[in-house]
């Protein structure tokens, strides 16, 4: 009887944490988490949410855009050997000011070469 | 590079390196950074020590740069009152310039522009020398 009451136990403990490893390794590996069950699913449409809203101020702080174009874009257009290319990349470069710092590295390679 | 000045302080020491180490670049570095004011207070090391480069262009670019940043007249007249003994007219009518524009701080210069007023042989550094007087002790050039 013990046996019966001690083998029902872990197979309850089992079943519950399983989708949690599951999350976990889906997660780690970077897939969106996946969920049979629908309060979880709306739980997870939230947190997801919650991180693209999070992690998007950091990557416009690694790469700004500008009228839709990345700084890296429009760097590469200020390079082109057409002026009608050449002189809005110009312009839109020399409007952000400090807020093209991140082009600094490249534009150091630019120096460079 | 004008878009590195553009930039602003957080360019610098790029700007720093190239004027150290790039050949092709430290003539247009010299000039520009000085673009940069107050920001490039850091840069007035290396730009005296261009004071000494045997291309006369970075020479004085790099003393536009010093007129254009103005701090630390402690270190950087001297350097300027030496480039009034360079060979070249270019030169010294340039360290003569710049001098003025440091103003009152560079009163310590004032004995040298007065002798290079009096007795450089090309007519517009001793203009230029003139000139840095009246503006840094005008009560010396009009007793």
């Amino acid at each position: 009887m013990w046996f019966l009451v001690l083998g029902a136990i872990s197979v309850l403990t089992i079943v519950m944490c399983l989708p949690r490893h599951e999350r976990a390794r889906e997660v780690g590996e970077g897939r969106e988490p996946v969920d049979n069950l629908e309060g979880d699913r709306v739980a997870d449409d939230d947190g997801l949410r919650a991180k693209r809203v999070a992690l998007q101020p950091r990557f416009s702080a690694r790469e700004p855009s500008y009228g839709g174009r990345t700084l890296s874009d429009w760097l590469t257009d200020s390079l082109s050997t057409n002026d009608e290319v050449v002189v809005p990349a110009a312009k839109v470069l020399y409007e952000l000011g400090p807020d093209a710092s991140p082009l600094i590295p490249q534009l150091s390679m630019l120096l460079t070469s | 590079m004008r878009l590195l000045v553009n930039i602003g302080t957080n360019s610098l020491p790029v700007l720093l390196d190239a004027l150290a180490h790039n050949n092709t670049a430290r003539l247009d570095v010299a000039g520009m950074i000085g673009q940069l004011g107050d920001a490039a207070r850091d840069a007035i090391p290396m730009l005296i020590q261009c004071l000494n480069d045997s291309d006369p262009g970075v020479h004085g670019n790099a003393m536009g740069s010093l007129g254009n940043i103005r701090t630390r007249p402690d270190i950087a007249v001297p350097a300027l009152v030496n480039s009034l003994a360079d060979p070249e007219n270019m030169i010294r009518a340039g360290a003569a310039a710049t001098l003025s524009r440091y103003g009152g701080n560079a009163a310590s210069a004032v004995p040298a522009l007065v002798s290079v007023a009096r007795e450089d042989p090309d007519e517009q550094v001793r203009r230029e020398a003139v000139e840095a007087v009246c503006v840094i002790a005008p009560e010396q050039a009009n007793p």
